[in-house]
């Protein structure tokens, strides 16, 4: 366990978004270690002192932490509000849909639905596009400077390799967990410094995992 | 399984629909490349010549690059049967979708579990036919889209040739073949065949050395027209147009670029709005489809048959290379190969997923998903695209054709500074007799056919009317309607020159593109 938790920190320590997270609040990063740490045993199959249930208690607690944290802090407000821009376009585009549609268009629920209900959906669904985005976890620079990717480069192997595994031993707790986060993360706003923050432990589990597997270790 | 013939038969008129209906109107316009295709293939069939009076090239020369030859070629049957249409040229690669439909399908028959082979291969065949980077890049001239036909289907007579070797020489034509169709399978197939013969050796036995030895022979020969021109540096023009532009750190850019085809929110998600992508709000697949791909990728070893893993693998660590050697951060077109290998996980995915929910429910929800996607690509490529990127398809000219046949009695000059396929555009819809547009263009070639540096403005003059860069010194003469856009003709210069408003075209989203003025036969500043 020692080794586990050892290898958790440093895969951590080495990711500038740590940082990030560590400078802004120092409960949300341990709350993202513990989440990656119980993660990543739970891939790993091994076993703590706590029995089961009692580490899923304190997973559960951690991530509606995480994601209470996530919504009060960095909540889109723009998702159901429209710029200027985004108001330009929707205005041009309404001429576009009553050629093309007609009176599917043309009436109370279809005019709602294209003008306001649709860019809240793409919006929505674009937001969760940052949870999945390779580029702005391992090639873009982020935050103020732009210079430091979230993760190293050269972790994305091994995250490649542990999400391999993540997949094999996905069970339907985990897919209601990752439900769970995609929908969250669908109202955030993830551009900010702190960005999707909810695929953290995912990614620095499966790093972990990648490693284990590439040197065959045994922990 | 029963009836799969007549489900799959089902699948491929939904493809068809899907991919010709309104083909010559959506895209609206036609686009510089897709008039080059039809015009050559038009010269092609009528001289034997393309525009520039090359018989037969290997590469087409085309505004400031190259085309591979394969596209033309088998456009000049349509272009011939149905006329020079917008419909024709495209008609070729909604033909090739089809195909990719079919190969598709017997592909999926190859490399899944027999048990369960047909389903999936159905499934397979369904994905490919809705999927948006498929429909999108059929309903264009676009090379890509031939290429990746002509590549599955070396890939299927690839996997054929492990059973029964006969077919690797016929793989290797094909896979030859691509190497015509475009760009990235040139680089994908020199590093794909001799990994193949490499990864799968243990196949290939002494006894059949000599079919590996023809199939190689034919894939040579088959390179033979790209050697010829290989010194005059017409082969590599198009890697150095779009190429990377710095070339420091190449090794960390390439890499760079070649993670970015594996990003599943480049794959699923809104890829915006550059002309090498898909439709406003689409991503390459429907976001949707990002579940099923997952479950596919988790459920692969169970599911496809290990050699044909294996080949899988190879392939998909290999299609996007040629892509990651260009400057573009994403562009799906010249990664269709891998995009269409993912589409295998995807089938694979919806698949498991099928079983694992109560029947009815499963193919409730597949129905439904099906048909939100279709709905909303409908939204996307039907009604947003056609408006907002008509643009970048010269619609505005195809309607100005119609206004100029008002004028027919008049010199009438069009500016081409900043729209270079105006020329080609009118004599391909047109039909003018390319013998004529041959004299016209040899005349200004300023570097042999073959060659590194290829010019991007031509002038033309098809009857009465001039297509080149405004010059008013040339331009202002007696009864002469000059066309352009806002910029070549401002309002100062409209005043200037005394000219007088004829007409304006709007593009699809109202915006004025085009202006015609008449030169004012009474004024001394516009007359001579």
């Amino acid at each position: 366990m020692k080794r586990d938790l050892l290898l958790i920190l440093v895969i951590t320590l080495l990711s500038s978004w740590t940082w990030v997270i560590f400078s802004i609040n120092i409960f949300v990063y341990l709350a993202l270690f513990l989440l990656s740490f119980l993660t990543f045993i739970f891939l790993a199959g091994h076993h703590l002192l706590l029995p089961p249930k009692i580490l899923k208690v304190i997973f559960l607690v951690a991530l509606i932490f995480i994601s209470a944290y996530s919504m009060l802090v960095s909540f889109d407000r723009q998702l159901f509000s429209t710029s200027k821009l985004q108001s330009v376009q929707i205005k041009d585009r309404k001429e576009f849909y009553a050629s093309e549609l007609g009176s599917l268009y043309r009436n109370k629920y279809g005019i709602y639905y294209f003008d306001k209900v649709r860019p809240s959906v793409n919006k929505y669904i674009n937001n969760i596009a940052a949870l999945v985005d390779i580029n702005g976890l391992f090639l873009i620079g982020f935050g103020e400077n732009q210079l430091q990717t979230r993760f190293p480069i050269f972790f994305l192997p091994f995250m490649v390799i542990g999400l391999f595994i993540f997949l094999s031993k996905i069970n339907k707790q985990a897919i209601l967990i990752i439900s769970f986060i995609f929908l969250t993360t669908g109202f955030l706003n993830t551009e900010n410094s702190l960005g999707p923050l909810l695929i953290y432990p995912i990614v620095v589990s499966s790093i972990g995992m990648g490693f284990i597997k590439l040197f065959n270790l045994r922990l | 399984m029963k009836n799969s013939k007549l489900l799959l038969f089902i699948i491929i008129l939904i493809a068809a629909f899907l991919r010709f209906y309104n083909l010559g109107t959506v895209p609206a316009g036609i686009h510089p490349d897709e008039e080059s295709h039809g015009y050559n293939a038009f010269s092609l069939f009528e001289t034997g010549k393309d525009r520039y009076g090359e018989s037969f090239p290997i590469l087409f020369r085309s505004f400031g690059s190259y085309q591979p030859p394969l596209y033309t070629y088998l456009a000049v049957l349509p272009v011939k049967l149905m006329g020079n249409t917008i419909f024709s040229i495209r008609s070729v690669s909604a033909v090739a979708g089809l195909g990719l439909v079919l190969i598709t399908y017997l592909v999926a028959l190859k490399i899944f579990d027999p048990k369960y082979r047909y389903q999936l291969a159905l499934i397979s065949a369904l994905v490919i036919a809705i999927s948006p980077w498929s429909i999108y890049f059929n309903r264009l001239t676009a090379e890509g889209s031939l290429g990746v036909t002509v590549f599955a289907l070396s890939v299927l007579l690839f996997i054929l040739s492990l059973k029964k070797i006969v077919y690797f020489p016929i793989a290797c034509l094909v896979l030859g073949l691509s190497t015509h169709a475009y760009y990235s399978e040139r680089v994908i197939s020199i590093l794909f065949l001799p990994i193949f013969i490499f990864v799968f050796r243990s196949h290939f036995s002494k006894a059949r050395r000599s079919w590996i030895l023809a199939g190689l022979s034919i894939f040579a020969l088959s390179m033979v027209p790209h050697l010829m021109i290989a010194s005059s540096g017409a082969l590599t023009r198009r890697l150095v147009q779009v190429g990377n532009p710095s070339t420091s750190s190449l090794i960390s850019q390439f890499i760079n670029k070649y993670i970015i085809y594996f990003s599943p929110s480049n794959l699923f998600f809104n890829t915006g709005e550059d002309l090498g992508r898909i439709s406003p709000q689409m991503g390459v697949y429907y976001s949707l489809f990002i579940i099923p791909f997952f479950v596919g990728i988790r459920f692969a070893k169970k599911y496809i048959l290990p050699e044909y893993l294996k080949l899988l693998i190879v392939l998909i660590i290999l299609t996007p290379v040629s892509a990651a050697m260009t400057g573009d951060s994403y562009y799906p077109l010249r990664a269709l190969d891998l995009i269409w290998l993912l589409s295998l996980f995807i089938s694979l995915g919806i698949f498991n997923i099928l079983n694992i929910l109560p029947r009815k429910i499963g193919w409730a929800i597949l129905g439904i998903a099906v048909l939100h996607s279709l709905f909303a690509f409908y939204i996307s490529y039907f009604v947003l695209f056609k408006y907002e990127r008509a643009a970048n398809y010269g619609n505005s000219y195809i309607v100005l054709q119609e206004k100029l046949k008002d004028y027919s009695k008049y010199r009438i000059i069009i500016d081409s500074s900043r729209e270079y396929g105006a020329g080609l555009r009118i004599a391909y819809l047109n039909k003018y007799n390319p013998l004529d547009l041959q004299k016209q263009l040899k005349s200004q070639l300023n570097s042999p056919y073959y060659s590194s540096s290829v010019a991007l403005l031509e002038n033309y003059e098809i009857g009465n009317i001039k297509i080149q860069p405004l010059s008013w010194s040339t331009a202002c003469q007696k009864d002469t309607l000059i066309v352009g856009d806002m910029i070549s003709i401002s309002d100062v210069q409209a005043k200037e020159h005394d000219l007088i408003p004829a007409f304006t075209i709007e593009d699809k989203t109202g915006a004025t593109v085009l202006r015609a003025y008449l030169t004012n036969n009474n004024s001394k500043s516009c007359s001579q």
